[in-house]
């Protein structure tokens, strides 16, 4: 019985080292070709790059993810607040509606947005960018935000309302102050989403001092590539993560457990 | 005419997200006609190519001549980005003041918004190699573009270093070829680096060998719809196209390799290449002072260029035809056109043609041009310079296919890459037929 | 109860996320499936053709391929995240030595954008001097002239299948190590007490008290799915031939060849289908509840 135990254990312990080495092969493989031929000048030579301005990158980066997730927790807390709490005509309709498009892929309607903030005047703008970055990412975060205000004691909102509260003093002062881990966990998830999106930075913007990280990867990757700058790619999509990597360290804790928040409830 | 139904319906949009937009679009573009006050004029010229370098070089050389008029040049990154960003211009009304076009199956799709050359290049079209104004004409008849470079398939950009290293002579015929091909391998060369992935390449390679087998025809017939795909000659061409990736002549996954900058950069140009097969304006990459080998693992080595030997029946001769043309907005008029119309003909007839055709990215398209090349060059890249250009003059068929197809590059090339991968010719290529 | 906050000032709270979102959503989609109707080239040409673009849909073996790719892509990788993922926390809850370890190293991908490794994979998976093939041959396991077409054919599939269990897995497995800690002990005393083996409590404790999870993990994987678009078209775009488009790569090939009435129709099924998977998860989902 014990020996069997300890086999068992051995066989997983196995399982789990050979996956993990699995795992950490890519990232070696990234680390040690981006040291090749050129050594750490690679990561010189990005930083200092003719064409791929590394700080603008990451700037631009940090503007949309954080421009987005701004106002998808505002926004979403708002209508979440309204959506849980408060009583008016097609207040279903509206919530039913809004979450039928939560599953709607970029890709499917590449085109006729284009097209769309192309007319409205928005094209190749940061906010032509964080608009349909905040409404592909939102409703989601509606979601999360009204399931938790429906979980808020409905004794609070008539203890306040009897003290003469307007329904924004309700929100503000007794919704907002115990919402802190669910406000936590809709802004870290909307800077993930947002961070990584691909398709929508490259399909709206066309100057590339606009360019996010997920679009400038391209610049690095279709420049000439003698072999050591087959070493400063990899230079530059190390230095590209380093960010996303750092907000996730600090914010580990509310990103696992806003995870779990999201899949428990919905 | 430029209002499509859809532009007029998201004019008609809702009245809160155009609002929203309203608040937004302020600092937005547009305004700027492009003449100042003091009449001088600055044009947008649009392209894939020259280089920014190239560019430079000519734009100051027509700029010196023509001090009223700066041209601002916005390069793409390959002629695949370029197209999007050229789809998403002419979407948004953004027509570019001047616009690089590529002729064959897509060309009436861009020709729409182009000024019909009658209206500023009848003074001097004619120093154009009347031959080549054919695949410039839209179906309807309309000379729409003016042709500035010509290019021709299929060459081999190779290394002569590492051909004498080897102890390699260059091959001459099919045969040769396997041999060439099997002694690279048995040295831990890769022989020809095939970039099979990008579907231009693939159907270039392909045009020019079919045009082999047969009376060469058949895949202009197939193309145009009088023939057939799965005509005896071009099943016989793609049985030798597979042949070629089933012998080791390309390397393994060569459907997979794009030819920029895979073929290009992870082999030939990092020495793992013998040799990749490309178009004639690669010949450039054989100078002293192009721009693609300098920091390269072949810097200090030998390039030269050839064409590629004859695998089919009859002997190979190059495909050729308009490689570059430019065209001008319909939209253009007043002191823009003008000079749209100096810049225009400073590229196609002008000094611009000569300081163009010297990088020899391409062959010029006027009459009595050719490149100026310094004595200095080494002897190969001066005989690869030769041999190309007699190629050229040579060629008898067209490079490019036209085609009610407009997508027909991309639907060929996924055949050629199916046919490269084991799928049954004559199968693959009827699925062509219209 | 009295009406809270009055008759109007709750739109005034939804009007942002209606405006922003819901206008901007509906009317991406209407446009998309107004152009599904048309000849649009993507530029200025957009005549009404009824239904010819689903009629032309239907008869491309491209849309089968892409089908089936994003089939089989669904199915492998909702499968293997969530078995790894399950085994990996349940593992890791044991409190072995390292636990953190391993887990950190799983989930660090989630703050790499797919964009970024799709791109290192690509170099990784090259068939003649790809890191990988290079690392099996010099283990021996792969023949000195020998290569593995990660990006091929046969394989692309599969190898798409790994970038992104390798993407997304840690998700899987942190959402699994939270739901973990929220069954109660007791169950578990008791049924040792029972006797029961490791094996049977895992199918007789574990697995069912996550079935809320699992569900919830299956549907982000298949929304997920349809969503994919940058780790195809950064490896293989594709190719070779069409074998390895997705659905979504598909839809945008069309529209750069300057089909977007065709492309539009693409994306109006795919639309479709992810409501209709939804649907049906929720009703299985509830069933089983």
């Amino acid at each position: 019985m014990r020996n069997q135990k300890t086999l068992m254990w051995t066989v997983m312990y196995a399982v789990l080292c050979l996956l993990a080495a699995m795992w950490i092969y890519p990232i070696v493989i990234a680390f040690v070709e981006s040291f090749k031929v050129g050594g750490a000048g690679n990561y010189e030579a990005v930083l200092n790059h003719p064409r791929f301005d590394y700080w603008s990158a990451i700037g631009n980066s940090f503007l949309l993810a954080g421009g987005s997730t701004v106002v998808i927790v505002i926004i979403s807390s708002l209508a979440g607040f309204a959506f849980a709490r408060m009583r008016f005509r097609g207040r279903n309709f509206l919530y039913r509606a809004l979450l039928a498009c939560m599953a709607i892929p970029v890709a499917s309607v590449v085109t006729p947005l284009f097209a769309t903030m192309n007319d409205l005047g928005l094209r190749d703008s940061y906010v032509g960018v964080i608009i349909p970055l905040v409404a592909f990412n939102v409703l989601v975060m509606l979601l999360l935000m009204k399931n938790h205000f429906d979980g808020i004691p409905q004794e609070l909102v008539e203890a306040a309302t009897i003290d003469g509260a307007r329904p924004i003093g309700v929100f503000t002062k007794i919704f907002l102050p115990l919402s802190g881990p669910v406000l936590a966990n809709v802004s870290v998830l909307s800077f993930v989403y947002c961070w990584n999106e691909y398709l929508l930075p490259n399909l709206l913007l066309s100057s590339e001092s606009k360019f996010p990280v997920t679009a400038a990867v391209a610049l690095l990757q279709y420049e000439r590539m003698s072999q050591e700058q087959i070493g400063q790619l990899y230079a530059g999509l190390i230095l590209m993560t380093i960010p996303s990597v750092i907000v996730y360290l600090f914010s580990q804790r509310y990103l696992q457990s806003g995870l779990t928040a999201g899949a428990v409830k919905s | 005419m430029r209002t499509t139904p859809a532009r007029r319906r998201v004019l008609a949009a809702g009245a809160a997200t155009a609002s929203l937009a309203l608040l937004v679009a302020g600092c937005g573009s547009g305004g700027d006609d492009g003449v100042a006050e003091d009449g001088s004029v600055t044009l947008v010229y649009r392209s894939w190519i020259p280089t920014v370098d190239q560019a430079a070089d000519i734009i100051d050389a027509f700029e010196a001549e023509n001090p009223d008029i700066t041209i601002q040049y916005e390069g793409a990154e390959g002629a695949g980005d370029y197209l999007g960003e050229l789809d998403n211009l002419i979407l948004a009304g953004e027509v570019p003041d001047i616009y690089g076009i590529q002729v064959g199956s897509a060309f009436d799709d861009y020709a729409e918004y182009a000024l019909d050359t009658e209206e500023y290049a009848a003074d001097w079209i004619d120093g154009i190699k009347p031959e080549l104004l054919d695949s410039v004409t839209t179906s309807d008849g309309v000379v729409a573009a003016v042709p500035i470079l010509t290019a021709g398939s299929e060459f081999y950009l190779y290394n002569q270093t590492l051909f004498d290293e080897l102890g390699l002579e260059l091959p001459t015929d099919y045969e040769s070829l396997l041999a060439v091909s099997e002694a690279a391998r048995a040295a831990g060369y890769t022989p020809f680096a095939m970039g099979a992935a990008d579907a231009w390449h693939a159907d270039d390679f392909f045009v020019w060998l079919s045009t082999q087998f047969g009376d060469g025809e058949a895949i202009y017939e197939a193309a145009s719809g009088e023939g057939s795909w799965d005509a005896e000659p071009l099943v016989a061409a793609a049985e030798r196209w597979a042949e070629l990736f089933n012998n080791g002549v390309f390397q393994e996954g060569a459907t997979s390799t794009t030819i920029y900058p895979s073929a290009r950069d992870d082999y030939l140009l990092a020495r793992k290449a013998l040799a990749m097969p490309t178009g004639s304006w690669h010949v450039s990459a054989t100078l002293s002072g192009n721009s693609e080998t300098p920091g390269s693992a072949v810097e200090d080595d030998v390039l030269g260029m050839a064409p590629m030997p004859t695998l089919g029946d009859n002997e190979a001769k190059a495909v050729s035809g308009v490689d570059y043309s430019i065209a001008l907005s319909a939209e253009l008029e007043g002191p823009k056109l003008e000079a749209a119309q100096k810049f225009a003909e400073f590229l196609a007839v002008g000094e611009g043609q000569q300081i163009w055709a010297n990088t020899m990215q391409g062959f010029p398209a006027a009459e009595g041009v050719s490149a100026e090349l310094s004595a200095d060059e080494n002897p190969v890249a001066l005989e690869s310079v030769q041999i190309v250009t007699d190629a050229l003059a040579d060629a008898e068929f067209p490079r490019k296919l036209t085609s009610e197809n407009d997508g027909l590059e991309n639907d060929l090339g996924v055949v050629l890459q199916n046919i490269a991968n084991g799928a049954d010719p004559a199968t693959e290529l009827a699925t062509l037929n219209m | 109860m009295r009406q809270f906050g009055g008759r109007w000032a709750p739109y005034l709270y939804v009007a942002p996320i209606v405006v922003l979102a819901g206008a901007l959503l509906y009317y991406t989609v209407g446009f998309a499936v107004w152009a599904s109707l048309t000849d649009w080239n993507g530029l200025t040409r957009m005549e009404f053709i009824g239904v010819e673009n689903y009629e032309r849909l239907f008869a491309d073996r491209t849309f089968y391929i892409a089908l089936r790719n994003t089939l089989v892509f669904m199915v492998a990788t909702v499968f293997l995240q969530t078995v790894l993922g399950l085994l990996i926390a349940v593992i890791a809850k044991e409190r072995m030595p390292g636990a953190n370890f391993f887990k950190a190293i799983f989930f660090l991908p989630i703050a790499m954008a797919p964009a970024i490794i799709a791109t290192v994979f690509k170099y990784m998976f090259e068939a003649n001097y790809g890191s990988l093939n290079e690392t099996l041959r010099a283990l021996g396991l792969l023949g000195e002239d020998d290569s593995i077409l990660w990006l091929g054919a046969d394989l692309g599939v599969w190898s798409i299948v790994v970038i992104n269990v390798f993407a997304w897995m840690g998700f899987s497995m942190m959402v699994y190590f939270s739901g973990l800690m929220s069954i109660p002990d007791e169950l578990y005393e008791a049924s040792s007490l029972d006797g029961a083996g490791w094996w049977r409590r895992l199918f007789s404790i574990t697995v069912p008290s996550l079935k809320g999870t699992t569900g919830v993990l299956i549907l982000l994987g298949i929304v997920g799915s349809l969503k994919t678009f940058d780790t195809v078209w950064l490896t293989t775009q594709g190719g070779p031939g069409v074998s390895t488009h997705f659905l979504s790569t598909f839809l945008y090939q069309e529209r750069l060849n300057r089909d977007a009435g065709y492309s539009s129709a693409i994306g109006i099924f795919i639309l479709v289908a992810a409501f209709v998977l939804s649907l049906i998860q929720t009703r299985v989902s509830s069933r089983e509840k």
